[in-house]
């Protein structure tokens, strides 16, 4: 089914009028772990979704509570029990399930019984958000992949082309590596870095291999799992692009190393792609591109993840925070922050619009990954704890990269470590 | 006590010594500062830059000149003040009791008491967390203000015991031969002659709950609520540390403990040291 972006805009646009009107004065709350007041593109963008909400639903108000990023989860677990939750609370798709599984969560699904077909269907959702009754619990504001992030600039100078193998992200990084520039950036570091269940995971589904069994135990022993960790540890100690130390580092650290334009290419989420334009003096040369397949021909599948808006159970004002939520994920609102903060939009027909594929769009690859991902999406059952899953792996990669274990040991033990990690 | 002079050498080794300690406390406090005046990319920059090479005042326009900052430091200066004045209060007749008079049990007492100042914040977090939802008092001042005020006593009780020791009983009851009553007299008598005990117990209030990052994080959830180190920690966000602002904030945040340390560091070591060897 084609749908347009006209089509997509009216329907999210009709719908609130088929709504009764407002009490005065009603204000929902929010829990974000963006500042609307803060600077920069983001919060910009999202001031602009509060502002335009209010100026269309006269006396509505949103009173935002600013919580940690990562501590926003925790924090409703704690207010669930305390009977002190937000109207509209923010969710990191991977911290999605272990809500789901306490019950802190309204299904939204009756909300959403009002929508058109064709609305429902322009929305990308995601699998992480439903519970197994095939509930959805979280509607995405954004989306991310995690990908290559890579220096065009120094690309271009080289005469390279953005890599689409791993043999060619490794021999880009040999000819690149000078001086204070390193060939490679990523971060291991189990508990501050999502690169084992981002890019490790990903590439071993892409090869055949399975990970997890279907009793949700580990399944890492095999083939594709031991040449994705070979690979790794030639990374470091063959090919010697990528170094222990910045292996070891935390996600955030390795960031740092590119802004400070001491890295040709790196691991990175494409959240971060606006937030390395802004900081890093190399600015707008920062690309990004959907991460190398491990064999030509055989594209690694793409994680796709995203904040959700959901609503906790016993809100006090679900309404309006499920109309909150419609405002934002409308068509018109994705593509304003798809324009000005260079979001991932979660509506298919913004995705396509002429505004969103711009030429500056396109040279930072935002328009090709959104291609990519409807191409290949990654399939895979996350567990209830997916920070253990990504605990288990990084750990085991460390334990090869730092020739603590040889590859097949490490392999047993880290699926030995998930399974009591889970229990 | 006269102070004896040390050889030459010894003298150079011991200026080396404390010039070298003086250098490994206040080199992070003197790079966050510089961090703290430079733009993002300069933050990250290689080789690093001791100075900023284009000062800049906008981390601390974002960062501390944000009402919310202000806010943080009012809310934690509230709990601060609520829990200075049960904490000393209960910690005065405490150790007033346990030093004038004696009582059966009285040394299990302070054992048993003492020994709570060993248990580790986060081993009790999650039933005060819980005790803070029954009671209604959850995302509310109260609750960091109590328990601050409760886990402070026992330390407290140990610092003020030496101080009440060391002033002689018979001060007491020559009020109490003029009419007082024990407690009058020990609050008109003796408490006037705790002043440096009394200010070292306010810094030690003062510097734990300003520093505190636990309890303020677990017992408050909202902004209006919030105490100044978890405001800080809003820094580290979803898209990296902002070393800037945070640098900023965490220096704007330690500038009220040195300012008072400055100003009453006499009756902190007078009170400390004290404390230690009376009782």
């Amino acid at each position: 089914m084609i749908i347009t972006r006209r089509a997509a805009l009216g329907a999210t646009l009709v719908s609130p009028l088929a709504r009764p009107a407002l009490a005065q004065g009603t204000t929902i709350e929010l829990w974000s772990f963006l500042d609307p007041a803060g600077r920069g593109s983001r919060p910009e963008a999202m001031a602009h979704v509060i502002r335009t909400f209010e100026a269309a639903n006269a006396g509505a108000r949103v009173r935002t509570n600013v919580i940690q990023w990562t501590e926003l989860g925790p924090q409703l677990l704690r207010a669930s029990r305390a009977g002190q939750v937000p109207d509209v609370v923010m969710l990191y798709s991977p911290y999605m399930s272990p809500q789901i599984a306490a019950n802190t969560l309204q299904p939204l699904d009756d909300l959403m019984q009002g929508w058109s077909a064709e609305s429902k269907a322009d929305l990308i959702t995601l699998s992480i958000a439903r519970d197994r009754q095939n509930r959805l619990y979280g509607l995405p504001w954004e989306l991310r992949i995690y990908g290559l992030f890579h220096r065009a600039d120094l690309f271009q100078a080289a005469g390279l082309r953005p890599p689409e193998t791993l043999d060619q992200m490794v021999e880009a990084g040999r000819r690149l590596q000078q001086g204070a520039v390193m060939g490679l950036g990523a971060s291991f570091a189990a508990a501050t870095s999502t690169a084992p269940i981002e890019w490790f995971l990903p590439s071993v589904i892409g090869l055949g291999g399975r990970l997890l069994r279907d009793d949700g135990s580990a399944s890492f022993v095999g083939p594709a799992t031991e040449r994705i960790l070979t690979f790794t540890h030639e990374l470091v100690h063959r090919h010697r692009i990528l170094s222990l130390d910045v292996a070891l580092s935390p996600s955030d650290d390795v960031q740092n190393i590119g802004i400070a334009g001491n890295l040709a290419q790196y691991f990175q989420g494409s959240h971060r792609l606006t937030t390395m334009q802004e900081r890093s003096p190399a600015g707008a040369q920062w690309s990004l591109v959907p991460f190398p397949a491990v064999e030509a021909g055989k594209p690694t599948p793409i994680s796709l993840q995203g904040w959700n808006l959901s609503i906790p159970r016993r809100a006090r004002n679900a309404s309006l925070g499920f109309r909150f939520i419609e405002h934002w994920t409308s068509a018109e609102m994705q593509l304003h922050q798809a324009v000005a903060a260079g979001y991932l939009p979660v509506r298919r027909a913004v995705a396509k619009d002429a505004a969103f594929a711009t030429d500056q769009n396109r040279r930072f690859g935002l328009t090709e990954i959104l291609e990519a991902v409807a191409q290949r999406p990654l399939d895979f059952p996350w567990p209830e704890n997916s920070d253990a899953l990504n605990d288990a792996l990084g750990r085991m990669i460390q334990q090869v990269i730092t020739n603590r274990m040889p590859v097949r040991e490490a392999m047993a033990w880290g699926e030995r470590t998930y399974n009591e990690l889970r229990r | 006590m006269t102070r004896r002079r040390l050889p030459p050498l010894a003298s150079c080794a011991a200026h080396g010594a404390a010039m070298l300690a003086c250098a490994f406390a206040l080199l992070p406090v003197l790079w966050g500062l510089s961090t703290s005046f430079k733009f993002a990319g300069e933050v990250h920059a290689w080789p690093p830059s001791w100075l900023p090479a284009t000062p800049t005042l906008q981390n601390w326009k974002d960062a501390v000149l944000d009402p919310r900052f202000l806010r943080y430091v009012l809310n934690t200066l509230f709990v601060v003040g609520v829990s200075l004045i049960i904490s000393i209060t209960f910690a005065l007749m405490a150790a007033w009791a346990t030093v004038r008079f004696h009582f059966r049990g009285r040394e299990v007492l302070l054992l048993v008491m003492w020994s709570t100042i060993m248990v580790p914040g986060i081993a009790v977090v999650v039933p005060l967390y819980g005790l803070a939802v029954d009671v209604g008092l959850y995302d509310t001042l109260w609750a960091p203000a109590l328990v601050f005020s409760a886990w402070l006593v026992p330390t407290l009780v140990w610092l003020l015991r030496g101080f009440i020791a060391a002033v002689p009983a018979e001060l007491e009851e020559s009020a109490q031969i003029d009419g007082c009553t024990p407690l009058g007299a020990f609050v008109r008598v003796t408490v006037p002659l705790l002043w440096p005990g009394l200010v070292a117990a306010a810094i030690l209030v003062f510097v734990m709950i300003w520093n505190d990052f636990l309890i303020g994080y677990s017992l408050t959830l909202s902004d209006e609520n919030r105490l100044v180190q978890v405001g800080i920690y809003a820094f580290m966000t979803e898209t990296g540390v902002e070393y800037g602002p945070l640098c900023a904030a965490a220096i704007a945040s330690i500038i009220p403990i040195v300012v008072l340390y400055a100003l009453l560091q006499r009756y902190f070591i007078q009170g400390l040291t004290g404390g230690a060897v009376k009782g």
